[in-house]
């Protein structure tokens, strides 16, 4: 038997064109789709690179005018604070009102403060704005508001005349609600005396700009 | 008589020039093409890595650009300006909407008593009880002596322009011989234009 192997000269060429197959395969398996991959991924993250720096060249370039843009969009702002009464604490809010209702010769029977929050307004419901809503939900605010019910006594000339320096004085100060009773009561000496009592809710609409600067 | 004369030597060498060359060519046949693809693929492959190295030392140099404090400073200082200004545009926007909603309600003061006051004749008593501003609801006590003049008054209300609407639903005669009237008005939104 012979052993040895005879190669024809067809087979070397299949032989050669099989190799140089496998090469080109083995090539792009190996080598150049792994290459195209890197590639990509620089190309993307030199695309992001490239957008985060331009971005920064433009917001570099408009530093000036974004400093004067906030400068101006403060002062638009702070132009709104003379509207509404500046921010106060519970205490602060009590001295206001007893203030004022001490002021007009009425005596404070009780007060009561609740919740310094967002405003949360609608439109009065005789006007052609009803119905529209303005509040802070989801918006940048500045705007308190504090509801504090308040009762007093005291004559309803008094009373109005609260009400006059309100209007007048403390635009910001929304009067909510008010009832006004007649209370009868016997004297010592044996008399009726009568005396009226206010029980009023007051809405406090406080700016404090200075919360967006924090 | 001239003889051949054979250069054997020459003739070899002739033979094997042929046969070396024909072997050349058969093993260039063979050698080119490998060469060409090997070669073709090495220049593909030198292009590709050659630009994503390229590539890479690019971002890393903007990536380093934007990394420098010497510009990522400025650049927060602008976005916080940026920011700053929106914030503040928006808040005064709703502080403007706020107040012109406010402006909507009507402010209940002496005027407003004076004007009810005045609407009635010499016989009719009117003291204020209560307000709602979420209803606009403005309610008081009016007393009239003579049950007559209850339509003169409830038509004189309508024309004063304080309310928005005044119901009239009737009254009642007491102890005194005072008769009371049910009345449920709606106080009138500010005008246009009013302070």
């Amino acid at each position: 038997m012979n052993g040895s192997l005879t190669i024809s000269a067809r087979d070397k060429r299949l032989l050669y064109w099989t190799a140089l197959t496998l090469f080109l395969g083995a090539f792009f398996s190996f080598f150049l789709l792994p290459a195209l991959a890197a590639h990509r991924e620089a190309a993307a993250a030199l695309a992001t690179a490239e957008q985060t720096q331009s971005e920064m060249e433009a917001a570099i370039a408009q530093a000036d005018a974004a400093a004067a843009d906030a400068a101006d969009a403060r002062t638009a702002l702070a132009g709104k604070s003379p509207l509404y009464e500046p921010l106060m604490d519970s205490p602060e809010l009590d001295a206001l009102i007893t203030g004022l209702t001490l002021d007009h010769k009425l005596s404070p029977l009780s007060l009561t403060i609740t919740g310094i929050t967002p405003p949360n307004v609608t439109g009065y419901v005789a006007s052609a704005s009803a119905g529209q809503h303005a509040d802070a939900n989801g918006a940048a605010c500045s705007l308190r508001v504090a509801t504090l019910d308040c009762t007093a006594s005291g004559s309803r000339d008094a009373f109005a005349a609260l009400l006059d320096d309100l209007a007048e004085h403390h635009p910001a100060i929304q009067l909510v609600r008010c009832e006004v009773t007649d209370q009868s009561y016997l004297t010592p000496g044996g008399g009726v005396a009568t005396e009226v009592r206010f029980a009023y809710t007051l809405d406090v609409y406080m700016n404090d700009e200075g919360a967006l600067l924090e | 008589m001239a003889g051949k004369q054979n250069n054997f030597y020459r003739l070899w060498r002739r033979a094997d020039k042929v046969a070396r060359h024909t072997v050349r060519s058969r093993q260039a046949r063979y050698v080119a093409p490998a060469a060409v693809v090997i070669l073709g693929c090495l220049a593909v492959w030198a292009g590709v890595s050659g630009s994503t190295a390229d590539m890479n030392r690019r971002a890393k140099a903007a990536t380093a650009w934007c990394d420098d404090p010497a510009h990522s400073g400025p650049y927060q200082q602008s976005l916080a300006d940026q920011a700053l200004a929106q914030q503040c545009r928006s808040a005064a926007d709703l502080a403007q909407n706020v107040w012109a909603l406010l402006r909507t309600y009507p402010a209940v003061t002496s005027e407003t008593l004076r004007q009810v006051e005045a609407a009635s004749s010499a016989g009719i008593r009117v003291s204020f009880q209560s307000y709602d501003a979420a209803t606009g609801l403005f309610a008081f006590d009016a007393q009239s002596g003579g049950v007559i003049d209850i339509p003169a008054y409830i038509r004189s209300l309508q024309g004063i322009g304080v309310f928005e609407s005044v119901s009239y639903a009737g009254y009642d005669r007491d102890d005194s011989g005072r008769y009371t009237i049910n009345l449920s008005c709606i106080l009138a939104a500010p005008k246009e234009g009013t302070p």
